[in-house]
């Protein structure tokens, strides 16, 4: 169950709403709590259980941590807890024939309280609900956002839900509907049909309006999910941090994930790059740095070559901007967003192609110097195309600055809420009866 | 005009609207859509009430809007169908030799009695021109896989056997009735019959190829522009006639105003799988005849091949409860009922897009229901090697 089913929108959120409102403010966490691993359980009954276990032996790890004065014991059971999640990870990631919903995002989120305890940069959770309300709370478990739990776990003990925060929220969260069930899952269409076609058979227009599907859909797939997590937290008192910034205003690809995925970036500079050394030991050591980071970052996503590659293709990008390329490309905006603009989408073909041998065919398809192709037809981007140009335009539209000032100036005023309250009807329309996939990072 | 500090009008709203909306989908899910409440506790009752304002507002809508690719096709995983199994189930089952004159029988014993020998020439009548006919064969795209894989059957009934994936016992009861009905063609004596035979790339020069999303392929990626095209991807027997795809002198018709306009050779028809979560075979079958009974009223001279829907891959087959082949083959075996021999003839391109499990040919499709782009000429190569040739 996403968060855009119908069987949620509904049938669950309805009746959680109603129970978390109606109860008093200190039985809410164990409302949330409840809900969370029902919600789950929805999805898979076993990734419940997994859930509730991974919750309580971190639980009971992250206690026995704190228990211990001597470092030797606290380096000890950090590295207990950080084995037993990764490895858990690891297992259901790359061995087990499926993937329990949300594990990739929850057990982030419990490694962050190992570390922060064994940091000492918050006090262990106070009781086992307030570490499964944090680690499992449904808005944010199946594809987060990623929360440290330094940043978090006081929105668990302690927190007001308001007027304000439910409008706010819930205005967001339709907007991420819309996002999702309009502008994402229309695009991908496109990316849909071209797989369709073969990409032996696409030409090379289609083949660069492909990339730019693809990239689109993702942007709007899972920035749409995120705008419903923190809309959802929103509504019941939370602030979740914002999960994109506007990626393709970026001038360089650091820049464009900073602003993408925000709460997975954050993850790995603070849990992983800096305590590597960051950049402060020399040149060759954030290379070093860098590249284990973006290694790690294709390795989260799936063990298929492709990310590895597409990991290691960011690592490199980034280290020669690290180098010398930002410079050039920070004093020279319009050279920084052709770059971007043009490597990006690239670097998600390499995302979205699991098997090296189409990746190939779909790169000699992009860059056609060396023949190629299969019953081209030189036309069929025009006619693939056309349907299309209106949803590239409304995701181009969202996404320039004027969009921000004007939600900003504009979100709590009737005619706001009166568009909205239409889009959200139109969303549930569009989820009957066109077509409707999953959230795409619900398999990372 | 911002609104005040401490209420929720937005939530309020939706939360009325959305229980008003429950109330009048649950009336109608009992009452006026009861027949598109297909998945009951699976889904929210308010999926009854959308499903049914899109499905019946359609029905007033012209066909241009009402068409749009069938997402139970495009999306493998997420399939929002409707099922309407007895939308015409009160209706008299339609007399089939009501449509087509002439029946032959040849294609119902094909298909369920091996008498393939028999059925290449059940009347005595038909012409022999395999020899006589020039080959297509340098009209083929080269390095095509599907070529060497075709067969040169030249009966309309004998494809099933090959594609046999398990046809389901029922599927007789259409060929049964044309049968009986037409007990003895040969005593008919008066049509002509005629045998597939080997034509070139210049027969198409005057055909029309209508259909769905997979004619959208061949029309884009078999590289043969000398037919002429009127196929959208949704198009379904009950809209094909209002899909506005035709192109007659740089304007956009609909199929009925374009045959009105413009004379064929040969019709191809090739359509029924978005129709599939939609009534059941009877009611198919009836819109089917009336579109090939109308295609003849706009088309007398034009030969008219109609073609079997073409299978899915094995596992969509396998775990698709509409679009699944022993399904197809139902329609399929209803379709070749209605091949006369002398002016409706059956194609079968599951013949030769089948792999050994009688499934569609996993390396031929990325969808599963779709050719990809490279193997969409197989479908003309089957026509050339299974063209009708009549004296003039």
């Amino acid at each position: 169950m996403g968060l855009s089913d119908l069987n949620f929108i509904f049938r669950f959120l309805p009746v959680f709403l109603l129970v978390y409102f109606l109860c008093p403010a200190k039985y809410r966490n164990v409302a949330l709590f409840v809900a969370s691993v029902v919600f789950c359980g929805f999805g898979s009954l076993p990734g419940a259980l997994i859930l509730l276990g991974s919750v309580a032996v971190s639980y009971v790890l992250t206690c026995i941590l704190d228990c211990r004065k001597s470092p030797r014991w606290r380096r000890g059971w950090l590295a207990a807890a950080v084995l037993f999640h990764v490895g858990v990870l690891g297992y259901f990631k790359y061995m087990a024939p499926s993937l329990p919903p949300g594990i990739s995002f929850y057990t982030f989120t419990l490694l962050t309280v190992a570390i922060d305890v064994y940091r000492r940069a918050e006090r262990p959770p106070r009781s086992f609900l307030d570490l499964g309300t944090f680690a499992a709370m449904f808005p944010k478990l199946l594809s987060g956002p990623i929360t440290a739990y330094h940043d978090a776990i006081e929105q668990v003990r302690r927190r007001k839900v308001t007027a304000k925060g439910v409008e706010y929220g819930l205005s967001l969260m339709i907007v991420g509907l819309v996002f999702k069930v309009i502008i994402a899952d229309t695009v991908g269409i496109l990316w849909h049909d071209i797989q369709t076609v073969g990409f032996e058979s696409i030409s090379t227009p289609l083949a660069w309006m492909g990339a730019a599907a693809y990239s689109v859909q993702l942007l709007f797939d899972f920035q749409g999910y995120s705008l419903m997590a923190v809309g959802l937290g929103s509504m019941l008192g939370f602030q979740l941090p914002r999960n994109f910034d506007h990626p393709y205003r970026s001038l360089s690809v650091s820049e464009y994930y900073r602003r993408w995925h925000m709460s997975l970036g954050r993850w790995f500079r603070d849990y992983l790059y800096i305590p590597l050394g960051g950049s402060r030991r020399g040149a060759a050591r954030t290379v070093c740095n860098l590249l284990v980071v973006w290694l790690a970052t294709g390795i989260w996503h799936g063990v298929t070559l492709n990310f590895l590659i597409w990991g290691l293709a960011l690592g490199f990008f980034i280290v020669m901007e690290k180098l010398w390329l930002g410079k050039l490309l920070n004093g020279h905006p319009v050279l920084g967003h052709l770059y971007v603009w043009f490597l990006i989408p690239l670097t998600w073909v390499v995302f979205a192609v699991t098997d090296l041998g189409s990746l190939g065919i779909y790169f000699t398809r992009l860059f056609p110097f060396w023949g190629g192709g299969i019953a081209v037809n030189p036309r069929d981007w025009i006619i693939h195309g056309k349907n299309y140009l209106g949803f590239f335009l409304a995701a181009l539209a969202v996404s320039c600055p004027l969009a921000d000032s004007v939600w900003k100036r504009f979100w709590n005023t009737l005619a706001a809420k009166v568009v909205l309250f239409a889009l959200f009807w139109v969303c549930v329309y569009r989820i009957v009866t066109g077509l409707h996939n999953p959230f795409m990072y619900l398999g990372f | 005009m911002k609104t005040r500090k401490h209420t929720t009008p937005l939530l309020s709203a939706l939360a009325a609207s959305m229980l008003c909306a429950n109330l009048a989908a649950t009336v109608s899910a009992h009452g006026v859509y009861e027949k598109y409440d297909t998945e009951g506790w699976g889904q929210p009752v308010i999926a009854v009430l959308m499903q049914g304002l899109s499905q019946e507002g359609s029905l007033w809508e012209p066909a241009d809007k009402a068409t749009g690719d069938n997402p139970a096709l495009l999306a493998s995983s997420q399939s929002s169908t409707v099922e309407i199994p007895d939308v015409l189930a009160g209706q008299p089952e339609p007399a089939i030799s009501g449509s087509v004159s002439g029946k032959n029988p040849s294609s119902s014993e094909g298909q369920h009695g091996g008498g393939a020998a028999d059925s290449a020439n059940p009347s005595g009548t038909a012409v022999p021109q395999q020899d006589s006919a020039p080959t297509g064969s340098g009209n083929n795209v080269a390095g095509n896989p599907g070529s060497s894989q075709r067969t040169d059957a030249a009966m309309p009934g004998d494809s099933a056997q090959e594609a046999g994936s398990g046809v389901p016992g029922t599927t007789g009861s259409g060929n049964g009735t044309a049968a009986q009905q037409n007990p003895d063609p040969a005593a008919q004596a008066e049509p002509k019959q005629y045998a597939f035979t080997e034509v070139p790339q210049e027969y198409f020069d005057d055909a029309l190829f209508i259909g769905d999303s997979r004619v959208t392929g061949v029309e884009l990626y078999s590289g043969w522009d000398n037919l002429t095209y009127y196929a959208e991807g949704g198009m379904t027997i009950y809209n094909m006639f209002q899909s506005k795809t035709a192109q007659v002198d740089g304007q956009t018709l609909t199929i009925e105003e374009a045959l009105q306009k413009r004379s064929f050779g040969k019709i191809y028809l090739e359509i029924g799988i978005n129709e599939m979560g939609t009534g059941n075979v009877d009611s198919f079958m009836e819109a089917y005849e009336a579109a090939v009974e109308h295609l003849r009223e706009l088309q007398p001279d034009a030969i008219l091949y109609v073609c079997g829907i073409m299978y899915v891959k094995q596992s969509k087959s396998e775990s698709d409860p509409i679009f699944n082949n022993p399904a197809i083959q139902e329609r399929n075996d209803r379709i070749a009922a209605l091949a006369d021999g002398e002016s409706i003839f059956y194609l079968d391109i599951n013949e030769v897009v089948t792999d050994d499990t009688g499934n569609l040919n996993p390396d031929y499709t990325w969808d599963e229901v779709h050719l990809l782009g490279k193997y969409d000429v197989i479908w003309l190569e089957y026509f050339s090697s299974h063209g009708i040739v009549k004296d003039s």
